[in-house]
């Protein structure tokens, strides 16, 4: 008699739908938050290298291959950044006046915040100093 | 299987109040040996649909007095006084308990446990989980029991049998399910607390499991069912499944309306409507806050008259609670919303619901005391497969639940002193009695025979038979149509035939097993409607439309025998509340 | 084609204990209806075609938890899972992910059960308050706290879901982490530390790794994913807090 069928194993779960192939690829995200830290540990390493090896670093950079991984990476931290703001709420409960706040509140929340800072950071850039 | 399983006390069924036994035993007597058999793992045990709440005396404003009266007149005095004044005054203290292990009550503004109203009730005193009750009352003493780490589960066995020797019960034997052997599990004292039987008929609310089983192995074992003509029919159900939608959409402030949109049930006795706007409704023991049977019986009439709507699944009218609006839906009765979109198509925040009158509970069951005790020494009931009797000729809503609570205590109880004095059991005996009934299983089910019916053609005819003859308005050829066809129908059982002969996991062994649970109750429930000659409550004879107190002012004891049940008849303890007529409305 | 004739096809999942060394798949032909649940086409089967068909049901109204099963390579409570969702069908219906196999769509709960009961459902208390003193007194507020985690039913469809629970024998699992939860969060209670243990260790929440879709199929919104995380958090503050030379006022357990 063979009794009860074994509970069944795959290594194909990631491949079971979306949620799970986006699960994959944000934990991924992180190697490619990894990839830009090292470049711009390298870029600072360049300023340390004198005006000459920085501005031969920046010409490398024009690179088309270098735009295309800058690409992705941005890819990637968005990715990385929306999940995070999704998790968020599920991981911590904030009260506002003995009312929970809304998982939706929450997330619009932290987008403005991103947003904002996001202009900030723009305006510095188009600012003539 | 020949193995040792045996224990001090065992109980059948791993509902409500198999559960509250499981408990009380285990903390009045931890050091006996107690086991609980169930079908199914015991969170999936039907008290789980319950939905509105439980009764019981608790804010200032009520008192024991008044629950008690609801109840009786509710009963159309057919309860027992004695039991009902015990049941009312242990209630608190058992809903307090329940609480006090976790049972997410909801509640007010300062903490305390809010409570709402209910039909036939004469002040709110039913205490809610939103609208998953039973839901949460059961997961709370399922996982309490966890904590008792002694208690032995048989999770999935299947009892079919109750083993009786020397005039005493000693066990049940019981199918593994995973394994399919056939077990005697022996014990000094056994609890049965299987739930009811509503499955014996076509449009029920009740789950798949609820088909009578602890019933009907008493039933065999010459134990009395008490009551059994007395069914009560819940006035929302939805059509084609059943599913019931509570009775605390009424006591939100639901309406029922007919086809001309008019609230019908002011024409039937139970009071003057007060508009939806006004802050007097809903009107307590009034309108919509009618007892179940009176609402049901509104609903017939209607029909009769031809103003309900007529639809794909019959007929039925509308349950409007639109006007409580989305945020007080939500709060109060999120199930209501959830079952209605699911099962109906529609969303109650912005259409009504269509309902009818559905099959809903027995006030009849195995005849015990207050104690749990059956006329069978060992054997003990609670619960719904219990009668008592509280519930008399029509049960209050969200008395079941506390009853679950009360009576399966006090059944732990007893069937725990009873144990301790009675400790000898007949061990051969009952290894005789388990091995001839493997053999007879296996004679009947686990050989592959030519011709026979299939299972499902004969509940299809004992359901239409039932609803035919003991349905809302009973009479009596339709009624003895109906006794007759159940005992052509126990016939040609004997003779069914099952595709699946194997032993593992084997539910068309078990599904057949219970239609023989069912058959049994089928009868019990046609023969005692026969010979009840009068109206009460949920029993209601077209032949004999008034009360009859003179002669039935009595409980119905039907006993099986190998013919037609022989009904005897019992007194009803009536203690300070003399028979009157039943009022109701404002 | 009217809706009368119209029929769809069950690509059932088939396995019997006794005498079968692997599964199999076998269609049938059901009539379509467009009220029908994949629950209804099964009892249809069952009834009419092939008893020998083996799943649990009861309540058949999404509250009883025993009708889970894999639809569409999707946990769903068959109960409520139309058939109409999955026209024109072949419907394939197979029993959950991630548990031994009893027979058909019947899985092994043994591993659930004994997990469940080891989490302590159940309150505790240094001392329990007297009845006679009434109820334990809880604002709305704090029972919206752990509302959401009391919801569960028991379906494992979240067992179902989860890519870890499939690989990690050891892995509690979502209903019972959420179950846990259910209890730390309860104003009544006073069992965390009893659970702590079990719960902060690398088979309780540490092994989860976050997937989400436990919350997504659960039919009655608990959000185990959410419970889990938020345990983490308690956990991790709970950590840094043993780190200090001294107790913050507030935050003594």
């Amino acid at each position: 008699m063979p009794g009860p069928l074994p509970r069944a194993k795959s290594n194909a779960w990631w491949n079971r739908g979306w949620p799970y192939r986006v699960f994959l690829l944000r934990e991924l995200s992180a190697v490619a938050v990894a990839v830009y830290i090292v470049l711009l540990l390298l870029l600072v390493s360049q300023v340390r290298e004198g005006r000459g090896a920085f501005n031969d670093h920046l010409d490398l950079l024009e690179n088309p291959l270098f735009w295309i991984i800058h690409a992705v990476i941005l890819g990637f931290a968005q990715l990385h950044t929306s999940t995070w703001f999704r998790a968020v709420p599920k991981s911590m409960r904030v009260k506002l006046g003995g009312r929970a706040v809304p998982p939706e509140a929450m997330i619009f929340g932290m987008y403005a915040l991103w947003v904002g800072a996001s202009l900030v950071v723009l305006a510095a850039f188009l600012v003539e100093w | 299987m020949a193995d040792d399983l045996q224990h001090d006390i065992l109980i059948v069924g791993g509902g409500g109040a198999g559960l509250r036994a499981v408990i009380a035993a285990a903390e009045a007597h931890p050091d006996l040996d107690i086991a609980m058999v169930s079908k199914v793992y015991p969170m999936r045990s039907h008290t789980v649909s319950a939905e509105g709440g439980a009764a019981a005396v608790i804010k200032d404003n009520d008192s024991i007095e008044e629950h008690i009266h609801d109840t009786i007149s509710g009963a159309d005095w057919l309860a027992d006084q004695d039991a009902v004044e015990l049941f009312v005054n242990e209630a608190p203290r058992e809903m307090i308990q329940l609480e006090h292990w976790g049972c997410p009550w909801s509640r007010e503004e300062d903490g305390s446990v809010a409570v709402r109203p209910f039909g036939g009730m004469r002040i709110r005193r039913t205490w809610y989980a939103a609208d998953k009750t039973g839901f949460h009352m059961l997961h709370a003493l399922f996982q309490t029991s966890l904590k008792h780490t002694a208690v032995k589960r048989y999770d999935e066995w299947f009892a079919t049998r109750l083993l009786v020797e020397d005039g005493r019960c000693q066990g049940v034997i019981a199918i593994e399910m995973r394994t399919g052997e056939v077990h005697a599990i022996r014990a000094r004292s056994v609890i049965m607390c299987t739930g009811g039987g509503g499955r014996v008929f076509p449009f029920t609310t009740n789950a798949a499991i609820k088909t009578g089983d602890g019933m009907a192995m008493a039933y065999r074992a010459g134990v009395a069912l008490k009551d059994m003509e007395f069914v009560q029919y819940h006035p929302t159900g939805l059509p084609g499944t059943g599913i019931l939608i509570t009775e605390a959409a009424r006591g939100e402030g639901g309406i029922l309306v007919n086809t001309e949109g008019r609230r019908y049930l002011e024409d039937y006795n139970l009071g003057e409507p007060v508009p939806i706007d006004d802050p007097r409704h809903p009107q307590l023991r009034t309108m919509e806050l009618g007892p179940r049977d009176k609402l049901s019986q509104a609903f017939m009439k209607e029909q009769d008259a031809g103003r309900v709507f007529s639809g794909e699944y019959g007929t039925y009218t509308h349950l409007d609670v639109r006007h409580l609006g989305e945020q007080l839906i939500m709060e109060r009765i999120p199930f209501v919303r959830e079952l209605a979109k699911n099962y109906a198509g529609i969303d109650p925040v912005h259409e009504p619901i269509p309902v009818r009158p559905v099959v809903h509970y027995m006030m009849g069951g195995i005849h015990t005391n207050t104690d749990g005790e059956t006329s069978l020494p060992g054997l003990f009931a609670a619960g719904e497969c219990a009668c008592v009797s509280i519930n008399g000729a029509n049960r209050l809503g969200s008395n079941s639940l506390t009853e679950l609570l009360v009576f399966g205590k006090r059944a732990g109880l007893s069937a725990a002193e009873f144990a301790r004095e009675h400790p000898d059991l007949d061990t051969d005996g009952l290894e005789a009695q388990r091995a001839d009934e493997e053999a007879s299983i296996a004679a009947r089910f686990r050989t592959p025979r030519d011709g026979g019916e299939r299972l499902a053609t004969i509940r299809r005819e004992l359901n239409a038979t039932m609803e035919e003859g003991a349905g809302v308005y009973r009479e009596e050829s339709g009624i003895r149509a109906t006794t007759e066809k159940v005992g052509e129908l126990k016939e040609r059982f004997e003779n069914v035939g099952i595709d699946d002969h194997s032993k593992s996991f084997n539910t068309e062994l078990t599904t057949a097993i219970e239609l023989g649970f069912l058959l049994d109750v089928g009868e019990a429930v046609a023969h005692s409607a026969l010979e009840r000659t009068e109206s009460r409550g949920s029993h209601q004879r077209t032949d004999y439309p008034d009360r009859d107190d003179d002669q039935f002012l009595k409980h119905s004891l039907a006993f099986r025998t190998d013919g037609a049940p022989r009904i005897e008849y019992a007194d009803v303890t009536i203690t300070n509340w003399p028979p009157a007529e039943r009022t109701y409305g404002n | 084609m009217t809706t009368e004739t119209m029929t769809v096809t069950l690509e059932v999942f088939r396995y019997h204990p006794d005498t079968d060394s692997e599964p199999s798949y076998q269609s049938y032909e059901v009539p379509y209806r467009e009220e029908w649940v994949v629950l209804d086409a099964l009892n249809w089967l069952k009834d009419e075609v092939d008893g020998t068909l083996s799943y649990r049901w009861s309540c058949r109204m999404g509250v009883c938890g025993s009708c889970g099963m894999m639809v569409n390579g999707y946990p769903r409570l068959t109960c409520n899972a139309f058939l109409r969702e999955f026209m024109p069908g072949p419907i394939r219906v197979e029993p959950l992910r991630g548990f031994p196999v009893e027979r058909d769509m019947v899985t092994v709960l043994d591993d659930f059960m004994e997990k469940l009961t080891d989490v302590k459902p159940y309150i505790i208390r240094e001392e329990e308050q007297s009845l006679d003193d009434g109820e334990y007194l809880q604002s709305p507020s704090q029972l919206a706290d752990f509302k959401q985690f009391s919801m569960c039913i028991n379906c494992t469809l979240c067992y179902a879901a989860c890519p870890v629970y499939e690989h990690e024998d050891e892995f509690l699992g979502p209903a019972v982490l959420a179950l846990a939860q259910r209890y730390n969060l309860d104003s009544r209670d006073q069992g965390n530390e009893q659970r702590q243990q079990l719960i902060w260790a690398d088979e309780g929440i540490w092994d989860c790794t976050f997937v989400g879709e436990c919350s997504a199929v659960c039919p009655k919104d608990v959000d185990p994913a959410a419970a889990i995380q938020q345990a983490k958090v308690e956990a991790t503050n709970n950590f840094f807090i043993s780190l200090l030379p001294f107790t913050p006022p507030g935050m003594g357990r």
